[in-house]
């Protein structure tokens, strides 16, 4: 779910009381109010320098604490997926270079989940028929590369959020296959758009707290977690949680309802800088 | 009429596959639970709590491997990439298993009864044939009681799978069939038609046929504090994806469907526990 919190020289368990000293006094740690998200940053990197190494786009996502996660798209034509041959193909690797190596099997449990939660997520919104170019012979292969640079909290949802921007309004270029035929340029468009945010429960004193869009010090001391993706029409797109007790209806609706108010703002941080290149 | 209700194995819409349990068979771990429902078939195999060094030494640590039987084989030609991304999916797969299972045993065993420990937990996946989450967790749950690690509670996993009716006079009866077994009157004033649920599926239909099924959910539920045999306390994991191909034709997954669907799995999760129940018979 979370990579390890960051703890500098403190005792992780020390950091973890301080944390939850801090959440019975109805405070975070970095100032927020419990029901406020990090608005996401997408920064866009040019691509007419790129496209000759077959990069179709390159985004950094940062938010205000510090995750930082790098998304590079890179196509080449291949052969169709056999049980799909109309389709394209996309796969989707996470790799997290500048985490230290202690617990090395934990890490790439958790990024092999992740990458399977990208993937799923994305293809679920998006038409990979686009990426047809022959049926059964020849398709676009998209390589999304997730490069985690640092993580403090909600990684599926900041991982998800550079996929999507990275993908979004994509342009497949002008290109010639092998066997000679020119394939003319298309626009990749999702047919939904999601977004995605991580709340975090804390059973304090009897009463049930959500803390929205937690960091990895929070992900640490909640008691549950839930992870909420949804469309436009705040339809559910993806669902997962986990926890030290059992919840009832009325959390889950009330998680999703969380961040459907927030919604459009993630929306349009995560796409309004796409307009930029263009 | 009642043919319209059957599935492609003959069972009902709220219908389970057959479930058999077998525990205490590998007898080099301190509990093992060999757990199929259809053709779906898992083995657990629980050792531990063991004494070992780790970093967090305040409560016990949990360590799952997940591995299976049959795996893709490698392939050269030019289905080499293609079969090495089947392969690496499959892997993530996995890992995606490997995950549940760390949640739902960090969920349930006391953990913080035994500092400096690592519990390990092996499963094999010997036949994916559907519900492979829940089926693993129901074996899980079945070798962390053979082996009397201290839980909190039992668990009971169920899958289901949501898919939009078809529009038509035959699938009224479907349809009355829903609404008189989870009568909802605000789902049916605010939105035309809810989804139909499958309890239970099996492969063909979880990956379904890319236009209807809209998706696919795994629940984790605990057994009741009152020990009644009429609900469920509550969903301790959760998972819901929705599948690929189907938003484009309006399959959209509301607030009120995820409410049905926990609310049918904690009514499938009964008859899981009773199950469980069953198989608790000392050999005489």
């Amino acid at each position: 779910m979370s990579l390890p919190p960051a703890t500098g020289a403190v005792e992780l368990g020390s950091f973890k009381q301080h944390v939850i000293r801090l959440l019975t006094q109805s405070k975070r740690l970095d100032g927020r109010p419990f029901d406020s998200i990090r608005v996401p940053h997408i920064l866009y990197e040019n691509r007419q320098d790129t496209k000759i190494n077959r990069v179709l786009a390159s985004t950094l996502y940062t938010d205000d604490t510090g995750t930082c996660v790098n998304c590079i798209v890179t196509g080449v034509f291949g052969p169709p997926p056999p049980q799909h041959p109309e389709e394209g193909r996309l796969t989707v690797e996470v790799t997290a270079p500048f985490f230290p190596g202690y617990s090395a099997f934990q890490i790439e449990g958790t990024l092999h989940e992740l990458a399977r939660f990208v993937r799923s997520t994305i293809i679920s919104c998006l038409d990979l028929t686009e990426l047809c170019v022959i049926s059964g012979e020849a398709c676009w292969v998209l390589r999304v590369e997730l490069i985690v640079m640092n993580a403090d909290g909600g990684l599926r949802a900041a991982t998800l959020h550079a996929a999507v921007a990275a993908l979004h309004n994509l342009t497949l270029p002008k290109a010639r296959l092998p066997s000679g035929d020119v394939v003319e340029s298309r626009c990749l468009c999702f047919h939904r758009i999601p977004v995605a945010a991580t709340i975090g429960l804390c059973g304090t004193a009897g009463s049930m707290q959500f803390l929205l869009d937690t960091n990895a010090a929070e992900e640490s001391v909640a008691d549950v977690l839930l992870t909420v993706v949804i469309d436009e029409t705040d339809g559910i797109v993806s669902f997962l949680h986990h926890g030290r007790f059992p919840l009832l209806l009325p959390h889950l609706t009330d998680a999703i309802d969380m961040v459907a108010s927030h919604g459009a703002a993630l929306r349009s941080a995560i796409l309004k800088s796409s307009n930029l290149p263009q | 009429m009642s043919r319209a209700l059957l599935r492609r194995d003959g069972r009902g819409h709220r219908e389970m596959r057959g479930k058999e349990l077998r525990t205490s068979e590998l007898t080099q771990f301190d509990g093992s639970a060999w757990y199929s429902q259809g053709l779906t078939t898992v083995v657990a195999a629980v050792n531990g709590p063991v004494a070992a060094r780790q970093e967090d030494y305040r409560k016990c640590n949990v360590q799952v491997y997940v591995n299976r039987a049959v795996r893709i084989p490698r392939a050269g030609g030019t289905d080499r990439l293609c079969v090495e991304e089947q392969r690496l999916e499959q892997q993530r797969m996995d890992a995606e298993v490997e995950m549940f299972l760390t949640a739902s045993i960090q969920a349930v065993v006391r953990l913080d009864q035994f500092p400096r420990c690592v519990l390990e937990v092996h499963v094999t996946i010997l036949a994916d044939d559907g519900a492979l989450l829940s089926v693993a967790t129901n074996a899980l749950m079945c070798a962390l009681l053979d082996a009397g690690v201290p839980c909190r509670t039992t668990v009971a996993a169920v899958t289901i799978v949501a898919f939009a009716p078809e529009d038509g006079s035959p699938v009224t009866a479907p349809t009355t069939t829903t609404t008189k077994a989870a009568p909802e009157a605000s789902s049916l004033l605010s939105s035309s038609l809810p989804l139909a649920l499958l309890l239970d599926p099996t492969r063909v239909e979880e990956v379904g046929d890319g236009v209807r099924t809209c998706a696919t959910a795994t629940f984790v539920l605990s057994n009741s504090v009152d020990g009644s045999n009429n609900s469920s306390g509550g969903v301790l994991v959760s998972q819901l994806q929705t599948c690929p191909r189907s938003s484009m034709h309006g399959g959209r997954m509301s607030s009120k469907d995820l409410v049905g669907m926990v609310a049918l799995a904690e009514r499938a999760a009964v008859s899981i526990f009773s199950f469980f129940r069953k198989c608790n018979v000392p050999l005489e």
